[in-house]
């Protein structure tokens, strides 16, 4: 496997944890590197999660029935609910691809820290997550009729699309080994997240009512607070998810 | 299985002594509210399930650090009986809840801080179950359980303040201006007493539920292995 | 809403008492149940054990002692 192979140039260490940190990111980069250069040559994850977002938006299209007036509030729920269910489906996909490809069990293999794998899978879901976002932003725009081109909301999708990944990812690697592996990762996923869906759907909304700096403020505190916290304790426990 | 050791039985004793103690002490001892009459008495076992509830997640959340520390499969079974029970008190907390709300606020159901939060947790502890439910390997499943523990125990506080913060800017709607006013009382000594009464006994009664659901989880845990061992 | 005297709430009163009862007992009967269950599996898992004769196989050992200890009543006591 091409990974394998990029990986295991890096000097074997005793300790894992003892890897300079040069080595450590080369690790990172290679992983990621693998993620995105098979989702370039297929597209399926992709095209997947962006088919189903438009999708989606076009359902809110008949069932809330929109005015230009309503319009306006609503389109950051609007937003988040898509992208918090295309998530989902890209997390699945993603985690479910490594796992039937027996990828995993070649990068368990490799002489690197377990948390490589993590941060990797996670910068990964992330690009593939903001590659969406960007997609479905100016479509959204154009559909509806609003302007999205907003730097605040870009910055709240940025810090939503960070929390949902870091927890979805680690969720993602264990419903993937579950039977039911498709209906457990939201059903996981969903009430963890509450937090930040709620703090992105109001700073969202703030920016784009252009509301004043101070209102959004308590929600932007929220979103960085529960991304710093939820990637730190995913990162402390996603050792014992891979572990066999 | 083992015949149940003789501190559980006098436990059970107790448990069930002490629950039919406060249940009297809430009928006939402490006194009845002055607005809201008779209903408010649902306050003492309401709030003292729902402090169960809450030592349940807590309890989980330690055995699941212990577990994943230890790897000891009986702190898998703490985690897996405290959920269990503690799901089943906070489920009669919010129904209990409710009841209260209804005449008193004039609805069933009020989106406040607490209550959604709790409804949260109830989710959180719904979905660790199916996890379980969905894992074949008896250590996957202990170690994915006691991680999603930690998360969804980590997630509860960030949960309540996001919904707290949300209701100040936009006010309840439902259910009148500030259920707070409206629903508090002062308490004289002989409600302080019932009210810590009951603490008390559903304490008592959580560690003796406890105890047996543990016991519970042995005996599946001896039927699985044996299970995987003669097929 | 304070009307002459408290409220006339007795039928909330009751019903939140009969919610928490009824919503015990349904965890203790279900406890039960799943004990009783469990209790005959186990009984017809080690006739399976003892049919077989296979010696005890290294290295695995149920947790609990198991003596065929018959259940009292063929009730669990919970």
């Amino acid at each position: 496997m091409n990974v394998r192979s990029q990986v295991e140039k890096i000097p074997a260490h005793p300790a894992a944890s003892s890897i300079p940190f040069r080595h450590y990111f080369q690790a990172i980069g290679a992983v990621v590197w693998k993620d995105l250069v098979a989702e370039m040559r297929s597209r399926e994850l992709l095209s997947g999660m962006l088919v189903f977002s438009l999708l989606v938006i076009l359902i809110f299209n008949f069932a809330l029935e929109l005015d230009a007036a309503t319009r306006v509030s609503v389109t950051a729920g609007v937003l988040w609910v898509t992208f918090t269910f295309a998530g989902t489906l890209g997390l699945n996909r993603s985690m479910a691809v490594e796992k039937d490809n027996g990828c995993l069990d070649g990068l368990l293999l490799a002489p690197v820290d377990r948390s490589v794998i993590y941060f990797a899978k996670v910068i990964a879901n992330l690009v593939f997550i903001l590659l969406v976002a960007a997609i479905v932003l100016p479509l959204y725009s154009i559909l509806y009729n609003v302007n999205l081109f907003n730097l605040g909301l870009i910055w709240v999708i940025f810090l939503g699309a960070v929390g949902y990944v870091s927890v979805g990812t680690l969720l993602a690697s264990m419903a993937v080994q579950a039977r039911t592996r498709d209906i457990l990762l939201p059903i996981l996923l969903f009430p963890i997240v509450i937090p930040l869906l709620v703090a992105a759907v109001k700073a969202s909304s703030g920016f784009l009512q252009g509301l004043e700096l101070a209102a959004i403020q308590p929600w932007l505190t929220l979103l960085v607070v529960y991304d710093v916290i939820f990637t730190a304790v995913a990162f402390m426990v996603f050792d014992y998810v891979v572990e066999e | 299985m083992q015949a149940q050791p003789r501190v559980l039985t006098i436990l059970d004793y107790a448990s069930a002594l002490l629950l039919t103690l406060a249940t009297g002490m809430v009928f006939f001892y402490a006194p009845t509210e002055a607005v809201m009459g008779l209903v408010q008495k649902v306050f003492y076992f309401h709030t003292a399930t729902a402090w169960v509830g809450m030592l349940s997640f807590t309890v989980s959340l330690g055995a699941g650090i212990a577990y994943l520390r230890t790897g000891n499969r009986r702190w898998d079974l703490v985690v897996l009986a405290s959920v269990e029970i503690g799901m089943v008190f906070m489920l009669i907390a919010i129904i209990m809840g409710s009841i209260w709300a209804r005449p008193i606020w004039n609805t069933w159901w009020t989106w406040d801080p607490r209550l959604t939060t709790v409804t949260i947790m109830e989710l959180i502890y719904a979905a660790y179950l199916m996890l379980r439910q969905g894992i074949e390997d008896p250590d996957r499943r202990a170690r994915f359980g006691a991680v999603y523990v930690i998360l969804g125990f980590v997630s509860v506080p960030l949960t309540f303040f996001s919904i707290r913060i949300f209701r100040t800017i936009h006010p309840v709607v439902i259910g009148g201006s500030d259920p707070q006013a409206t629903g508090s009382f002062d308490m004289t000594a002989r409600m302080l007493q019932t009210f810590l009464t009951s603490l008390v006994v559903f304490s008592l009664i959580y560690v003796d539920m406890l105890w047996h659901r543990i016991r519970l989880g042995e005996l599946a845990d001896k039927v699985e292995q044996l299970k995987l061992r003669l097929s | 809403m304070p009307a002459n005297g408290p409220a006339d709430t007795l039928n909330y009163f009751v019903a939140g008492y009969i919610v928490i009862f009824v919503i015990m007992a349904i965890y203790l009967v279900s406890l039960a149940l799943r004990r009783r269950s469990l209790t005959q599996d186990l009984e017809t898992l080690e006739v399976i054990d003892q049919e077989k004769g296979k010696p005890e196989p290294g290295g695995f050992k149920p947790r609990l002692e198991t003596k065929d200890v018959p259940v009292q009543n063929g009730e669990s006591r919970v």
